[in-house]
């Protein structure tokens, strides 16, 4: 083999795989290896798909040998969060021990697109139980075992996409498909280092994946570089009639160099109630841009953000899992707090809910008005690294402190994409968020690949890692 | 402030414990009782805007037809 495929981008793996200079059939046996290797330490995968990874990869190679080359995922192994359904008896757990055996008759529409794609499953990946939507506070709440940190060990991964974080993180797997409802792709990018981009809402389409919130769920790539997001974006963008919530909009990563200066935007206090690392990088990260871009501080209304949006998670969180709930099974679930705060989403008023949604439109209106004189507004990624495995959090969606680009991203469907931003005084990584304006990936995604040509935050991989990845 | 949280509470707490009431025992029941806390202060929050009578919901409800 002529290079080491570990934490090798997706562009440059795919020209290596391309020009015959690699095979698909070594690169993934590399992968699953590892991923069985290594993933129990970090309670990363719940399956190595080793015999379909390798059948794939076969494939992979037949066709790139006779000159049919599909594109930039072609031959590429990839882990999914296991709440994305897929045939062949292989299980869909939703990292909760009661469906630990559970298995689906077809694919996810992401896990179809991807395999028409080229690209080759190689392992489902641990997740918080129930993508997190049970209220969970504290990091031990999947039947696999606390998300752990391939930087620190003794700190938690990020949920509810644990196992695809720490993964592609500790080069297990070029890449993994995340979902986000709020704050999970986001939130185990900035804990574990990497890059993970949660698309427009509507722009990949749900139908196979873990219901949480109809309205909130989006599924997204994590990976090393900004540029990989895009390339895997594309690969699963695109409408879908079995999911009738997929946009008409068709998505083309536009991987060219985007005019400058950017215009970024920055909401007003946005880094208070952050810890000193993230601020203090968010703040670095600010000066660097400046060499690219204009920033603007922007003002928004003084309207209850976070209570719109958790009262659309809680109402439909409940319904989505009315009879989960109302059976009583949540007495299996691994952290106790899931066990019984479900319950208390199930007494919401539906005028809430209706007045949730009423105010949601007129958040849409606002923020859309400030995005259209942006490419970007700029923020931390979380408020906090990395937590310790044994340290509670006040909410799971937001961790210590307030996060406004959360709940407004979130709430108004809008994308965003999290890049490393440096380490705090220990060595957990940090991260910054470019969020865009709704349907404008490609913009986000140019900005945020600006930073990294500027910045070696995501070239840097964990120490403890390193010295196992094989030369090159 | 804190009077409207508590009533709010108290008024979610009752509903709760009369739809599945028996299956906590009285340690569960304290532990809920703190987190329908955070449902109730959520509601109050949601409830401190003003808003216009004729306000739509961010809703994706079209009347359907098959051919569509």
């Amino acid at each position: 083999m002529a290079a080491n495929p570990v934490f090798l981008s997706i562009r440059s793996l795919g020209d290596l795989l391309r020009t015959r200079k690699v095979s698909p059939v070594e690169i993934t046996q590399i992968f699953l290896n590892r991923l069985e290797e290594m993933g129990p330490r970090y309670n990363a995968v719940v399956t190595v798909t080793r015999d379909l990874a390798l059948q794939q990869a076969k494939q992979a190679e037949s066709e790139i040998g006779s000159g049919v080359y599909k594109g930039p995922l072609h031959g590429i192994p990839y882990g999914a969060k296991d709440l994305l359904a897929t045939a062949g008896g292989i299980p869909t757990t939703w990292g909760a021990a009661c469906f630990r055996n559970r298995c689906f008759d077809f694919d996810a529409t992401v896990i179809r697109k991807l395999r028409d794609s080229g690209a080759i499953l190689a392992a489902k990946l641990a997740m918080v139980e129930l993508a997190g939507g049970m209220g969970y506070r504290q990091p031990n709440a999947s039947f696999t075992g606390p998300g752990i940190n391939p930087w620190d060990p003794t700190r938690w991964s990020g949920g509810s996409s644990s196992g695809p974080g720490s993964a592609v993180s500790a080069g297990l797997i070029p890449y993994a498909i995340g979902s986000e409802t709020w704050g999970s792709i986001l939130g185990p990018a900035n804990h574990c280092g990497v890059t993970g981009l949660r698309p427009t809402y509507g722009r990949v389409s749900r139908y196979g994946a873990m219901t949480l919130c109809w309205t909130l769920d989006k599924l997204g790539p994590i990976g090393l570089t900004a540029d990989d997001c895009g390339l895997i974006l594309q690969g699963i963008a695109g409408s879908d009639p079995k999911d009738p919530t997929t946009l008409k909009r068709s998505f083309s990563y536009d991987s060219g160099m985007a005019a400058r200066p950017f215009k970024l935007g920055i909401i007003r206090n946005v880094a208070d109630g952050t810890s000193e690392p993230m601020r203090r990088n968010f703040e670095a990260a600010v000066l660097k841009l400046k060499e690219i871009a204009t920033i603007d501080e922007v003002a928004l209304s003084d309207l209850p953000y976070d209570e719109i949006a958790r009262t659309i998670l809680f109402a439909e969180t409940s319904s989505a899992f009315e009879d989960f709930i109302a059976s009583g099974e949540t007495a299996s679930l691994t952290a106790p707090e899931d066990q019984y705060t479900p319950y208390t989403r199930m007494v919401l008023s539906a005028r809430d809910y209706i007045r949730a949604l009423r105010l949601r439109e007129i958040v849409n209106r606002e923020i859309d008005a400030v995005m259209a004189r942006f490419d970007a507004l700029v923020g931390p990624s979380r408020p906090t690294c990395a937590t310790k495995l044994d340290a509670d959090f006040p909410s799971a969606l937001r961790g210590a402190a307030k996060d406004t680009m959360g709940a407004i991203g979130n709430l108004s469907g809008l994308p965003a994409i999290s890049v490393p931003s440096g380490f705090s005084a220990e060595g957990a990584p940090t991260g910054i968020q470019f969020m865009g304006r709704a349907y404008e990936e490609n913009a986000i995604i140019a900005a945020a690949r600006a930073y990294q040509s500027l910045t070696p935050w995501h070239l840097r991989h964990p120490p403890e890692v390193l010295s196992q990845v094989p030369p090159g | 402030m804190e009077d409207e949280v508590k009533t709010e509470s108290d008024i979610l707490f009752c509903s709760l414990n009369r739809l599945y009431g028996n299956r906590f025992d009285l340690e569960m029941q304290n532990k809920l009782r703190a987190a329908i806390d955070t449902v109730a202060k959520t509601v109050v929050g949601l409830r401190s805007v003003s808003m216009a009578q004729y306000g739509d919901p961010s809703l994706p409800f079209t009347p359907f037809r098959k051919e569509d």
